[in-house]
């Protein structure tokens, strides 16, 4: 298949991506706009951007087949949003086979249909739910919540409650310690066990936070 | 500590472990850099190689090569992005031997101009001008090997026939099939007999000459 655009590739990183030493593979293109996203090359043009195929990104990645088999890591995509790019994701689980563990860092606002593509291929989801208020989401990100919610209750029911982590960010200007504290609720009585909650950096920075 | 040092220690532990549990000598010595490191370098690079090399000779010569669930526990370094993954960190325990991905390679040599099949022509496989592993294709021209799943250079070469060369990556979805390799171009003999030359002397006139056995009419 045609190579995909991606805005920078992590080597090594240790604990944070999932279990193991895992390599970050972030795709271009995004269908959010959050105000304080730390990747927004993302949003910009893809030009100039390093483009893969997943065979290619596939032998850069594998100089660290070892430290991935070792320690039970693998690759993680992200973005970007890396479910905009199943047919990637396909290609490159069935050439890395069941020796690397693949999490995908995602909102889960894209079709339902690509999530369900998804859990097929990934043993993990660090999801980026964002709010639970859909005035507060629609403000932060210029999406839709309910599509995001929604998605997270399907992908519930085609993954392991072990195997989903989701981000809950207190988010400076747009929601409160309160609004945190009902989308966790919201998410426990869903059944999600795996809950991270932070708070979003909002300081300008510049360049890919990779 | 700098961040990158930490992860370059905890990729080194790993690598010991490996090599430990596999019995490959290995000689790590200390860093003594000071300045912020991204966690590796041409030396860790090196050690890495040396170690995915060593295992598999290890795998080609029928041993078990031991590295899934050697790893140490990961919850030493901080965080390397905003969002700190906060999951519990886990110690994987040791578990029984497994193999590393292990690809069943088979192919068939033929004539690429007859299509008939090319038998007990050797096929090499290398990495680094190092031969991993080698087999000899039958009466058939068919070939069947084992090799860890990576990429390879793959050699044929056999007289009367232009030497077959290509990289290829072994994975579950790959497979080789037929290799066709083509015959060395035959040179056509030399034509003996007449061959009109013309040749000028000084006072115009043309003569016959003979040039290296062949006769030539000069016109």
């Amino acid at each position: 298949m045609n190579a995909v655009p991606f805005i920078g590739i992590s080597r090594h990183r240790l604990g944070v991506d999932g279990i193991g030493v895992t390599t970050l593979a972030a795709f271009h293109g995004c269908p959010l706009h959050c105000k304080y996203c730390l990747n927004h090359k993302c949003l910009e043009s893809p030009d100039g951007l390093p483009t893969y195929t997943p065979e290619e990104l596939y032998r850069f990645v594998g100089v660290d087949n070892l430290y991935f088999i070792a320690t039970g890591g693998g690759v993680c995509f992200g973005g970007g949003e890396p479910l905009l790019r199943i047919d990637f994701l396909r290609e490159f689980k069935t050439l890395c086979g069941k020796g690397w563990n693949l999490t995908l860092e995602t909102s889960l606002n894209v079709p339902q249909s690509s999530v369900t593509a998804a859990a097929e291929v990934a043993g993990d989801f660090i999801v980026d739910i964002k709010e639970s208020d859909p005035g507060i989401y629609r403000a932060y990100t210029g999406g839709d919540a309910r599509r995001a919610w929604d998605n997270l209750r399907h992908l519930l029911t085609l993954k392991d409650p072990a195997h989903v982590t989701v981000r809950v960010p207190l988010i400076p200007g747009f929601n409160t310690d309160d609004d945190t504290a009902r989308t966790v609720d919201r998410l426990q009585a869903m059944g999600v066990t795996r809950i991270d909650r932070f708070t979003y950096r909002t300081e300008p920075r510049s360049g890919t936070s990779l | 500590m700098n961040h990158g040092k930490s992860i370059c220690n905890e990729l080194k532990a790993v690598r010991r472990r490996i090599a430990d549990e596999n019995d490959i000598p290995l000689q790590q010595e200390e860093c003594h850099y000071e300045g912020e490191c991204e966690g590796t370098c041409p030396h860790c690079e090196a050690e890495l190689k040396y170690i995915e090399d060593s295992l598999a000779s290890r795998i080609s010569k029928g041993n078990v090569a031991k590295v899934a669930g050697l790893a140490l526990c990961l919850a030493a370094c901080s965080p390397q992005q905003d969002f700190p993954f906060s999951g519990p960190s886990k110690r994987l325990e040791g578990k029984p031997a497994v193999r590393i991905d292990i690809i069943t390679v088979k192919g068939r040599l033929q004539d690429g101009r007859t299509k008939e099949p090319i038998p007990f022509g050797s096929v090499v496989f290398r990495r680094d001008s190092m031969t991993v592993e080698s087999v000899t294709a039958d009466v058939e021209g068919h070939f069947e090997l084992t090799l860890p799943r990576g990429e390879y250079d793959m050699e044929v070469a056999l007289p009367g026939y232009i030497p077959y060369l290509k990289t290829v990556m072994l994975s579950p979805a790959d497979s080789i099939d037929t290799i066709e390799l083509d015959p060395v171009l035959q040179v056509p003999e030399p034509l003996m007999g007449i061959v009109p030359v013309k040749v000028k002397d000084p006072d115009d006139s043309t003569r016959q000459m003979e040039i290296e056995g062949v006769k030539v009419k000069v016109e």
